[in-house]
């Protein structure tokens, strides 16, 4: 077998952002510790790309909150990593995104709430719909490959059809009706966002439809969320084995939500060498292979299929991040599952819980 | 099938020093190319229609028949077009 080797790096450049979008997957308690700098990324790139890591995610918050973007991307662009820009687009104009793509910039994933301005907006907490088209329309203006993100819940999954029918008209190359990951705020806002298994079952029919529909033009993303599936997400595609996330006040994780993973004392980027934090930090090789595995996960087919599912969702839902993932049929934990789902379709959604603005990194 | 298949703007090709592969990388994705996939690629200018790749192709591949290679492109093309990583290039 060769050695895991990360193919992406997730670079949270700022927790800040100027929506308030109660799906986030942000902490909602945010450190006290100084950004990373420019040339402390700089040098982080480097080091991924010696890594073996080809693919950068450019995300926060909202990355285009930082002036040093461009350059931070023209760093990206000299190392030959495939960069995509995760974006709000709020912040956005036409030349910032011409120098943007002067720098070597390759791809743009925006983000959108919904298929109208007013649903939409309500959910981002603030007016962005009319915008984020706007700046949809530049992006393919310009030629750069577009991919439109849409978090769903259960406040905007009756609007599918539209959503899908939006991204057609914009020219989108990749559609992602991404799951709503119940982490940070994600989580505190969960009986607001989880949907009814009625309202899965009519997306899962027309986003089948669309992607055979849309083959070669646009391609679509649509997931089952694992709360409904029976068996857990393949997280990360498994845990240390594909992926590294730098956080804005640089921690190294293996997810984006690990900083909730007790004990997890996560390596800083400022205290030691990327390679060293893949191979061989406590953190990174916590849940890395199988060994940690606990039963049925030990013994299970689907074990190098879902690696056992979400660690971080395992210690939300259970206090233990090395237990099974609830979300499989076959946890012990699985009723905890059960139970939410029933809630779901037994109640009105609560009022959201609106991300907060933070002035920290 | 395109006639002249040209990579789009999406799609870029990448050498791994790691594995000593090439990739073709795209927003999210990358593919492992064997040797007659970066071939194909590697052609996949917008100047080649697929008749004159295959005759590229079988100067450098004798040992392979005509028809097998023309399987392989056709499977290969199809799969990068339903990606959306190649389209006809404008004339």
């Amino acid at each position: 077998m060769t050695r895991e080797r990360p193919y992406t790096l997730i670079a949270e450049l700022t927790y800040r952002c100027p929506l308030h979008c109660p799906y986030c997957s942000n902490p909602t308690d945010y450190g006290r510790q100084p950004s990373v700098k420019t040339h402390t990324w700089r040098r982080v790139f480097r080091e991924a790309e010696a890594l073996g890591i080809v693919q950068l995610h450019l995300t926060g918050g909202e990355p285009l909150l930082r002036d040093d973007l461009n350059e931070l991307v023209r760093a990206a662009n000299e190392l030959d990593l495939y960069t995509n820009l995760i974006t709000s687009g709020i912040p956005l104009d036409r030349p910032r995104l011409d120098r943007l793509i002067a720098g070597g910039l390759n791809s743009v994933q925006l983000s959108v709430q919904g298929a109208t301005a007013s649903p939409s907006d309500r959910i981002a907490g603030v007016p962005c719909f009319n915008r984020k088209i706007a700046v949809a329309r530049w992006i393919k203006e310009s030629g750069l490959p577009l991919t439109i993100n849409v978090v769903m819940h259960r406040q905007n999954l009756d609007e599918i059809k539209d959503i899908i029918a939006l991204a057609e008209e914009l020219g989108a190359d990749r559609l992602e009706l991404a799951t709503t990951q119940y982490a940070g705020w994600a989580l505190a806002n969960r009986d607001a966002l989880l949907p009814t298994q009625e309202q899965l079952d009519q997306a899962r029919v027309l986003a089948r439809e669309a992607k055979a529909r849309l083959l070669g033009r646009m391609e679509i993303l649509y997931v089952l969320p694992d709360y409904y599936s029976e068996a857990p997400k393949t997280c990360m595609d498994g845990w240390g084995r594909r992926y590294m996330v730098v956080t804005p006040d640089g921690l190294v994780l293996p997810c984006h939500a690990a900083y909730a993973i007790p004990d997890a004392k996560p390596h800083r980027v400022t205290d030691h060498p990327l390679g060293e934090i893949w191979e061989s930090s406590e953190l990174f090789r916590r849940f890395r292979g199988e060994d940690w595995m606990p039963a049925p996960c030990r013994t299970c087919d689907r074990r190098t299929v879902d690696f056992g599912g979400c660690r971080c969702q395992a210690f939300y839902l259970t206090g233990n991040p090395a237990a099974t993932d609830p979300a499989c049929a076959l946890s012990p934990d699985h009723g905890i599952i059960l139970q939410t789902r029933a809630g779901a379709a037994s109640s009105e959604a609560p009022p959201f819980r609106y991300r907060e603005l933070t002035m920290v990194p | 099938m395109t006639s002249r298949p040209a990579l789009t703007r999406k799609a870029r090709l990448r050498f791994d020093p790691i594995s000593h592969e090439h990739l073709l990388l795209s927003p999210e994705r990358g593919l492992i190319l064997n040797g007659t996939a970066h071939e194909i690629v590697q052609l996949c200018t917008g100047a080649y229609t697929v008749a004159m790749m295959l005759d590229i192709l079988e100067t450098r591949h004798p040992d392979l028949s005509r028809i097998a290679l023309a399987q392989e492109v056709d499977e290969f093309l199809f799969a990068l077009q339903q990606r959306g990583l190649i389209q006809e290039a404008t004339a």
